[in-house]
């Protein structure tokens, strides 16, 4: 059975800038402790910290940018992926991409999230819950009801605190 | 020759000539002493001459990252700095936490040895490149001011290790602080860094770790991530740090619980002070807090600490701030200066008592008090930064503070080798935790015996201590020797290997804090670098290089006189600790974990035969002998040793009588 609406949802204010999403991602896909040939980037500035990847956008730019046609999406996983054997490394897709979120690795070839082929080594990585990874009309949902729950509470109150809910 | 888990090069920097260069790690030093603590003790060793002056251009600054840092394990991102140290004058192993470790293995190097004085400031820059880079408008900033500049210019993705003002200015309480988080370098690291003009070093690299057995440590890896997963994170509880450091009045009482707990326990912290949670690369235990005041006088003031309940227990109860936003701003101030809180608070309270014994008089102080209020004791912290007025007596150290007021008002202070004492042992009884500080050779400082099993238990059964025992590779045949008829274990004989068992963590880099260690044991430690490295190690193996290790470590500070005259209790332990908890004041003494008594030297000289027993060394120098040393595959050493005449000297120290033990 598909599972395509899974996605990694990220909630910024858990993320305590251990890194070992960008280290769990860089040693699963290749195979080597460095966080910049990660598919997820922990971003930082001074004491802030949080995790960035891909979104798999559903009409995506990298796709329709690739002129080799190497990037396909998974139908189990719904992730995009990038064919190795089709790659030629003309970097196209990573300055199509408007989050930054595609690079290139040690061969030189365009890497982004492919979310494990279904079950994501950052998500399982993460113990602070700063990534989840599941269906995002569930987390839109379950967003909804929290919203809803704070309103039922705070009935005098509309300005919301967004980031007691996150 | 390639490395796995290792990057295989060492950084040489000489400040003085400006030359830096790089050697590859030799495979040799690699098995003998594994990594990090072990191959910077080993350097320190050889290195640091017998007698040079900590802050002459001669001091090294030998600084080591682990075979497993910069990877995914668990807590794995702990450093050493090996140095001489001018707040005791003994090779002191420092370590610290944070990004810097991990950046510069991505930078390329495993250790970085810096020597020399440079004759205008620098800072140096760890990366494929590295240089020494002018210094001149980051000297004389604060420590996190530096920190911001440092990050901004080379992205915020750089490891950070820095000093603020009281380095500069040679203070001996001060440290370097990495990423402005997690402090390194007790007993005055911060003033090596300051005496050869070194500001900052700044890591960032691209290179990778590489694994040997990559499915291996997938699995190993996996194993332990779960089973920290399926345990709920222990952050370090308010309490039992009440027991361990809360002793007010320069150690001579205990802290009334209730009413420290109302003043400045969590509840206090959550109603005044945001507190965010910061971790160590590849940790899952983040344990490090930022802090923002949420209101009053110091509205929106934000800082960084390695955890802000030892510092409260520091400024609000020993030196008597007042409000929990103003220990947020008076730990600022110390992070500022990059000091060490501990150190500091020992000191405030000892030149307190001598104050009101009338040792140091009125005129020195300028009719200001050194610490009960916030303003006084912000006040002090700013003159011993700069060494202004009383503050450049007190920079000095309890070594200086004595040596100033007389050896009389040594009997007040807390000092094992010059370097206040951690934790205090009469309070919670004697355990590897409270012994360890004495026979540290860097001087009194718990770190070697926070894996001790028994602090805060009240009784034990021997399978307790036996199931210890197998998780730190204790042979059986040694094991057994440990307990008496009772089944008791000697506390003495214990602490040695709860020390092994630490620098086996600290030779791997990784963290050695209490919620950490019940997820490792020395197979795992061995099986872990195995999988890394390539390199097949023994749970005994691991052991072996460990113990060899501390000798090296001994040997190095048995170079500059160090023997058994030093293993000491403070006189102040010997003393009765007043309790007030109670209705009725309750006086307590020192004792074992047994509750046997440990007030007088009998008891006291036994505990250190013990010791010295169970390590092998001389029980009348307290110094590891060449028989031993042939042992243990420091036989070179050894003979090192003797052709500087280190046995004869310290022979001559212990008979000279006058500076016995206790």
């Amino acid at each position: 059975m598909a599972v395509m609406k899974r996605t990694i949802q990220i909630h910024p204010n858990k993320c305590m800038g251990c890194h070992s999403c960008e280290l769990a991602c860089s040693f699963k896909n290749e195979g080597v402790f460095n966080p910049i040939f990660s598919r997820i980037f922990v971003k930082v500035d001074k004491e802030f910290h949080s995790p960035l990847t891909c979104f798999q956008c559903e009409d995506a730019w990298c796709d329709k940018a690739c002129t080799k046609h190497a990037i396909h999406r998974n139908p189990y996983s719904g992730a995009l992926e990038v064919d190795k054997e089709l790659c030629v490394g003309c970097k196209i897709c990573t300055i199509k991409c408007p989050f930054g979120l595609i690079v290139m690795n040690q061969h030189k070839q365009a890497i982004k999230c492919d979310l494990c082929g279904g079950n994501p080594e950052c998500v399982n990585a993460c113990t602070y819950g700063a990534l989840s990874y599941s269906a995002y009309d569930k987390s839109a949902k379950e967003k909804r009801d929290k919203i809803f729950e704070h309103l039922k509470k705070s009935q005098a109150s509309l300005v919301l605190q967004l980031n007691d809910l996150n | 020759m390639k490395y796995f888990g290792y990057m295989g090069k060492i950084l040489w920097v000489n400040l003085t000539k400006k030359k830096i260069y790089e050697e590859d790690l030799s495979h040799s030093l690699i098995h003998k002493f594994v990594g990090d603590f072990g191959i910077g003790a080993k350097f320190a060793f050889d290195l640091i001459d017998t007698g040079i002056d900590p802050l002459s251009p001669e001091n090294f600054i030998i600084i080591g990252a682990g075979p497993l840092t910069g990877t995914s394990i668990p807590s794995s991102s702990r450093i050493h700095a090996f140095s001489k140290l001018p707040l005791t004058g003994t090779v002191g192993a420092c370590g610290g936490g944070m990004g810097f470790g991990a950046k510069m293995k991505y930078a390329g190097y495993d250790h970085i040895i810096i020597t020399g004085k440079s004759k205008t400031p620098v800072y140096l820059k760890v990366d494929e490149e590295p240089e020494i880079c002018d210094a001149t408008d980051l000297w004389g900033k604060d420590l996190f001011d530096t920190t911001n500049l440092l990050w901004e210019k080379y992205g915020p993705h750089s490891g950070v290790m820095a000093i603020g003002p009281a380095g500069e200015n040679r203070v001996k309480l001060s440290l370097a602080l990495i990423d402005k988080y997690s402090s390194l370098g007790k007993g005055g690291l911060g003033a090596v860094f300051g005496s050869k003009n070194l500001k900052a070093i700044v890591a960032h690299g691209h290179k990778g770790v590489q694994i040997a057995d990559p499915e291996r440590y997938h699995r190993l890896n996996n194993e332990i991530r779960k089973e920290i997963s399926q345990h709920p994170v222990q952050q370090g509880d308010w309490e039992p740090l009440l027991h361990l450091m809360g002793q007010t009045h320069n150690m001579r009482e205990t802290c009334d619980i209730e009413t420290a707990t109302r003043k400045f326990g969590p509840k206090a912290y959550e109603e005044s002070v945001i507190i965010g949670k910061a971790a160590c690369p590849s940790c899952l235990l983040g344990c490090r807090d930022n802090m923002k005041v949420k209101d009053g006088k110091y509205n929106n003031l934000q800082s960084y600490i390695a955890g802000i309940g030892g510092r409260t227990i520091l400024l609000g109860l020993r030196l008597g701030m007042e409000s929990v936003e103003s220990i947020v701003k008076g730990t600022d101030l110390i992070q500022r200066y990059g000091m060490d809180s501990h150190a500091l608070g020992g000191i405030l309270e000892f030149a307190q008592e001598l104050y009101e014994r009338g040792y140091i008089g009125e005129e020195e102080l300028n009719g200001t008090p050194l610490m009960g209020s916030d303003q006084s004791v912000l006040g002090t912290l700013k003159k011993i930064a700069y060494r202004e007025g009383i503050g450049d007596t007190l920079a000095d150290g309890a070594i200086g503070i004595i040596k100033k007021y007389g050896s009389k008002t040594e009997k007040y202070s807390c000092h094992i080798k010059g370097l206040d004492a951690q934790m205090e042992p009469r309070e919670i009884k004697m355990s590897p935790l409270g012994f360890s500080q004495v026979t540290n050779p860097r001087g009194g400082e718990a770190k070697p015996g926070m894996l001790d099993p028994l602090v805060f238990m009240q009784k034990v059964n021997r399978d307790f201590v036996e199931t210890f025992c197998e998780k730190a590779a204790i042979p059986k045949k040694t094991q057994r020797k440990m307990f008496n008829s009772k089944n008791q274990v000697n506390i003495a004989r214990l602490t040695r290997h709860t020390e092994d068992y630490y620098v086996a963590y600290s030779s791997l880099g990784i963290c050695m804090r209490h919620n950490i260690t019940p997820f490792y044991s020395m197979s795992r430690l061995a099986d872990l670098y195995s999988a890394v490295t390539g390199i097949n190690m023994s749970q005994t193996d691991l052991k072996d290089a460990s113990e060899r290790v501390w000798n090296i470590w001994k040997l190095s500070n048995m170079k500059n006189g160090y023997c058994r005259k030093d293993d000491r209790f403070p006189l102040r332990w010997s003393k009765e600790l007043i309790d007030r908890k109670g209705e009725k004041t309750k006086s307590i003494f020192l004792r074992d974990f047994y509750s046997k008594d440990l007030t007088n030297k009998q008891p006291i000289n036994k505990f250190l035969d013990d010791y010295y027993s169970e390590r092998g060394w001389s029980k009348k120098l307290g110094v590891p002998l060449s028989e031993k040393l042939i042992n243990i595959d420091l036989d070179q050493e050894g003979q090192r040793c003797k052709k500087l005449n280190c046995y004869k000297k310290i022979r001559q120290i212990m008979e000279s009588g006058n500076c016995n033990p206790n």
